[in-house]
């Protein structure tokens, strides 16, 4: 009878185990092939300081470490920082570096490393100064004034103080950002250091081409390990792209907000979610007739938005305001306040649109149509991103298309781009109410009551009609059939964590998904 | 198909196997149904609490359009509590704890109603909502919390219940077999006791109760047997007593028979010598002969006195002496049989035990004569000392009696086809062992024959 029973023990036991062994089992195995990413262009800098486009930023997150990262759900986690606290008034934040982070040179991250590359991003020449512009000191540095910057200290190797103006929490984002990434303090002034540059992120550079940039794994990096053994960016415009990813020599068009309809889905995986992002036609009010409010209006309201989505980009959501959903400030409904209808004036308005879009022809001859039909003496021009981007940083555009993403998850750092001060200001719009708000929202400690600055500010921005609102988008990204792990990131594309996707082996030798 | 005798102890492992298994299957399947359904209530209990307990937060994030806050809150709570959690607005999810893809897409989970269970149940969830709302927040908001419990980890924990409640309840009956089949096993024993009892009862009419029968039951079986048996040993001994007197009688009146032809020639003979005339040759011869006469009474009266009597007067003590007088009477009455040999064992060392040498010599003489009648060479004899008492075999190498029998003639009911000799036959013989304290066994003789077992007590 003992024998009986022990057999059945046992027989239970082994059963239990074998099936919950079974399920521990994964069958995505390493497969070594190269994982290829298109992308509409190749980084228009690969100076963190000077990042301002989509393509830079894919870049940074991969090759660049900061002291902080973004989850997939605007959470924010560790980075190069091991732990990270504020101080009790607020201003003051101590990181504690990881002592195991390094470069990809092999050197380790110390905390001078830390303080010379967050200087780099206040200094004179740094295009994304706005963004950190509450760390104490940083207007005397920015403006040359100052040699060092105060409010960035190394209290000893491994630990780094970083001291606000005043407190403004938000200011975690932008470490977790694409822009604060930690370069080698002895190697980045080096004057070709760009060239082939070192970061301490989950991925190398190995080689650069003319359309690619061979990545691989940096073997060791402090965080999680990423799967795939070589990740190549292929600079490609968008229809070149779709037609390779069917034929299977791309894996991943998630730099390309597709609407899902395109013929590539029938192989492979649409994952689509909604970015915080929203599709503008700028008008930049430095320029005439643009600089006259009833103009701007009057071409706002020509410019049919809802036309213009269901043509085009007929998943994505509806835009009413110039903030995204999810976020204060955002308009859920139609205004039914009409704005007066006026005779557009006789000047010339061009618009331009960037090159690599999959319709770029036909959303040109959109607006030129629509327009001159409503009396606008409309021209479009397409131009290549970087060409583009060259012109938008020169305030020469008149009024293009562009997607304005939300850099952080905060609505701050849309609206601040309204700013009279801010160097990014794309419309040029200088305007009292705009600035006072954006002063007053930032010393409320209380969230609720900032948000509803936020709202009124967001009001405001809407009000001087700077730009002509197209949609929010709701992106679907292609990617291969034998690609898992791949997680949408809610704040931006660029944040799409490539240490966890990896290749089904399976379903690469197999053909099967 | 041969159906083999089990023992009682198979007959019970037999019978209990089916218990063995089918009690913990019903067992852990009544546990498995019990548990799902307690896990269900609690769990529907404790995320429908936990919802409603976070919605009012969650109206808040809501009406500020706090969508960041709200996606990261909804997130790590729910990663904590390993559950999903979505939240809708105007039947659109504005936030997933687990899928960003679902964000901006209408929201669609069926389940279905169990009863005493208030969230809903399908094949992967446990769907538990709320509405978002807070007390004096805007009615406006038209929004629901979906929380999401997967019932895959919720039916692990009840199968794993479920095996452990089988492999429990499965040693546990076991044991309780076991131990069941031991008890009964013991139990049992007093059975046997009584059984051997009772074959005691067979061999000597008297046997002590054994102390350790214990079962009340057993205890009056067998008290009903002694009663029965003592009441029977009455019965028989009364029978005797009356055969016996039977006997007496039958003896008598054949001693006056016998007496009747002897004494008219007595009286013939007494005539001759008184009456005048007759020759003094004739007178001298009827004095001769009323002396032989008078000599033949005298034989048949002492002959008969043993016949007559009822009961015995235990003066004598050597049982071997006893029994080669019987023998040799017996012989000597059957001298016909001369071809028969008669073979006579004593074991030296044989004790005096008291006994009526006449009476008992009658009975050891009849069951002689019986073997002699029976037999076909050979006729044993045997004095045996017992651990209790004496035995005296008489064996034949004859046909044998049946069993059956045995018991009706030792009673005086059989009827024997044989003329009765010097003796009384079987029931004579048993009165007078009776009459002893003692009994006669019948049984299957070494001989092949019959054998009858006189056994005396000490």
């Amino acid at each position: 009878m003992k024998k009986i029973v022990l057999g059945t023990t046992f027989t239970a036991l082994i059963l239990i185990g074998g099936i919950y062994h079974n399920q521990k089992q994964s069958n995505t195995k390493r497969v070594e092939i190269p994982y290829i990413k298109a992308v509409y262009s190749k980084p228009v800098s690969y100076d963190p300081a000077q990042m301002n486009d989509g393509a830079s930023l894919i870049f940074s997150e991969l090759v660049y470490e900061g002291l902080l990262r973004f989850t997939e759900n605007y959470g924010i986690k560790a980075g190069i920082a091991e732990s990270w606290e504020t101080s009790e008034d607020g201003k003051t934040i101590t990181f504690s570096i990881n002592p195991k982070a390094k470069f990809h040179n092999d050197e380790k991250i110390n905390a001078s490393d830390v303080v010379v590359s967050l200087s780099r991003v206040l200094a004179p020449e740094s295009k994304v100064f706005k963004y950190y512009d509450m760390i104490k000191g940083a207007d005397e540095y920015h403006a040359g004034k100052t040699k060092t910057l105060s409010g960035i200290k190394a209290i000893d190797e491994k630990t780094v103080t970083v001291e606000l103006k005043s407190p403004f929490p938000p200011i975690l984002y932008v470490l977790a950002g694409g822009t604060a990434k930690i370069l080698p303090a002895n190697k980045v002034k080096n004057k070709d250091f760009f060239k082939k540059p070192i970061g301490a992120g989950p991925f190398k550079v190995v080689s650069e081409s003319k359309t690619d940039i061979t990545l691989a794994k940096f073997d060791k990096y402090h965080g999680e390990s990423p799967k795939l053994s070589t990740l190549i960016l292929r600079a490609i415009d968008q229809d070149s792209a779709m037609k390779q990813a069917k034929n299977g020599k791309l894996h991943d068009l998630s730099s390309w907000p597709l609407n899902g309809l395109e013929d590539v889905f029938k192989n492979g995986q649409d994952i689509s979610t909604v970015v915080a992002d929203t599709w503008i036609i700028g008008f930049n009010s430095r320029i005439a007739p643009l600089n006259d409010l009833k103009v701007r209006k009057a071409l706002q309201a020509s410019i049919d938005n809802e036309k213009f989505r269901k043509t085009f980009y007929p998943s994505a959501a509806p835009a009413y305001g110039y903030v995204p959903q999810g976020f204060p400030g955002h308009v859920e409904e139609q205004s039914k306040k009409k704005s007066k209808v006026i005779v557009p004036p006789h000047s010339e308005i061009t618009i331009t649109i960037p090159f690599g879009l999959e319709k770029t022809v036909e959303i040109a001859a959109f607006f030129e149509k629509d327009l001159k039909e409503k009396g606008w003496n409309i021209k479009t021009e397409v131009l290549d991103w970087t060409e583009m981007m060259k012109r938008y940083e020169e305030k020469t555009l008149h009024a293009f298309l562009v997607s304005m993403i939300v850099d952080y998850p905060d609505t701050e750092f849309l609206l601040n781009n309204f700013a009279s001060n801010n160097p990014d200001n794309y419309s040029g719009v200088k305007d009292s109410i705009i600035d006072e708000l954006l002063i007053s929202a930032r010393k409320l400690q209380d969230r609720i009551k900032r948000y509803k600055v936020y709202e009124k500010l967001a009001n405001r921005v809407n009000e001087l009609a700077l730009s002509a609102n197209l949609f929010h988008s709701r992106p679907h990204y292609w990617i291969h059939k034998c690609v898992r792990n791949f997680e949408p990131n809610l704040l931006a594309v660029a944040y799409i964590d490539y240490r966890k996707v990896e290749f089904d082996s399976k379903c690469l030798l197999g053909g099967k998904k | 198909m041969i159906r083999r005798t089990l023992t009682f102890k198979e007959y019970l492992s037999k019978k209990l196997v089916p218990y063995k298994i089918a009690l913990p299957v019903t067992l852990s399947i009544v546990t498995a149904f019990f548990a799902a359904y307690a896990l269900l209530v609690f769990y529907s209990e404790n995320d429908r609490s936990f919802v409603k307990a976070i919605a009012p937060h969650i109206s808040t994030l809501v009406e500020t359009q706090d969508g960041p806050e709200l996606q990261r809150f909804i997130t790590s709570i729910a990663d904590e509590k390993k559950v999903i959690i979505n939240v809708i607005k105007d039947d659109e999810v504005i936030a997933s704890s687990n899928d960003n893809t679902l964000i901006g897409k209408p929201y669609f989970v069926d389940g279905i109603r169990v009863l005493g269970i208030e969230s809903d149940l399908s094949s992967k969830f446990l769907i538990s909502k709320a509405l978002t709302k807070r007390d004096g927040g805007p009615s406006a908001i038209n929004g629901e919390i979906y929380l999401l419990n997967p019932t895959l980890d919720l039916f692990s924990l009840v199968i794993a219940v479920t095996i452990i409640v089988f492999i429990l309840s499965f040693i546990l009956l076991n044991v309780l077999a076991t131990k069941i089949i031991s008890t009964a096993q013991k139990s049992i024993e007093p059975i046997k006791d009584l059984e051997n009892s009772i074959h005691e009862l067979k061999k000597f009419g008297e046997v002590n109760l054994n102390s350790y029968l214990r079962i009340e039951e057993l205890e009056n079986i067998y008290s009903a047997i002694l009663t029965t048996n003592s009441q029977l040993r009455v019965s028989n001994e009364k029978l005797a007593e009356a055969k016996g007197k039977e006997l007496a009688v039958e003896a008598y009146k054949k001693l006056i028979h016998d007496l009747h032809t002897p004494v008219a020639a007595l009286k013939q003979m007494i005539k001759i010598i008184n009456k005048d005339g007759v020759p003094e040759d004739k007178k001298d011869f009827a004095k001769n002969r009323v002396a032989e006469i008078a000599e033949q009474i005298l034989f048949q009266v002492k002959a008969s006195k043993g016949n007559l009597k009822i009961e015995i007067t235990p003066s004598d003590l050597n049982i071997n002496e006893s029994v080669k007088r019987a023998t040799g009477q017996a012989q000597m009455a059957m001298a016909d049989y001369e071809n028969i040999e008669i073979v006579e064992k004593y074991e030296p060392a044989i004790t005096e035990l008291a006994h009526d040498n006449m009476m008992l010599g009658r009975a050891i003489s009849n069951l002689v004569v019986n073997a002699i009648e029976a037999s076909r060479n050979i006729v044993e004899v045997a004095v045996q000392k017992l651990e209790e008492g004496i035995s005296i075999s008489v064996s034949d190498d004859g046909e044998g009696i049946e069993e059956e029998m045995v018991s009706l003639f030792l009673q005086g009911r059989g009827k024997s086809k044989k003329k009765n000799g010097l003796g009384l036959g079987l029931s004579g013989a048993n009165h007078i062992v009776r009459l002893h304290g003692g009994k006669i066994i019948y049984r299957k003789s070494h001989l092949g024959g019959a054998c009858f077992d006189i056994r005396l007590q000490g």
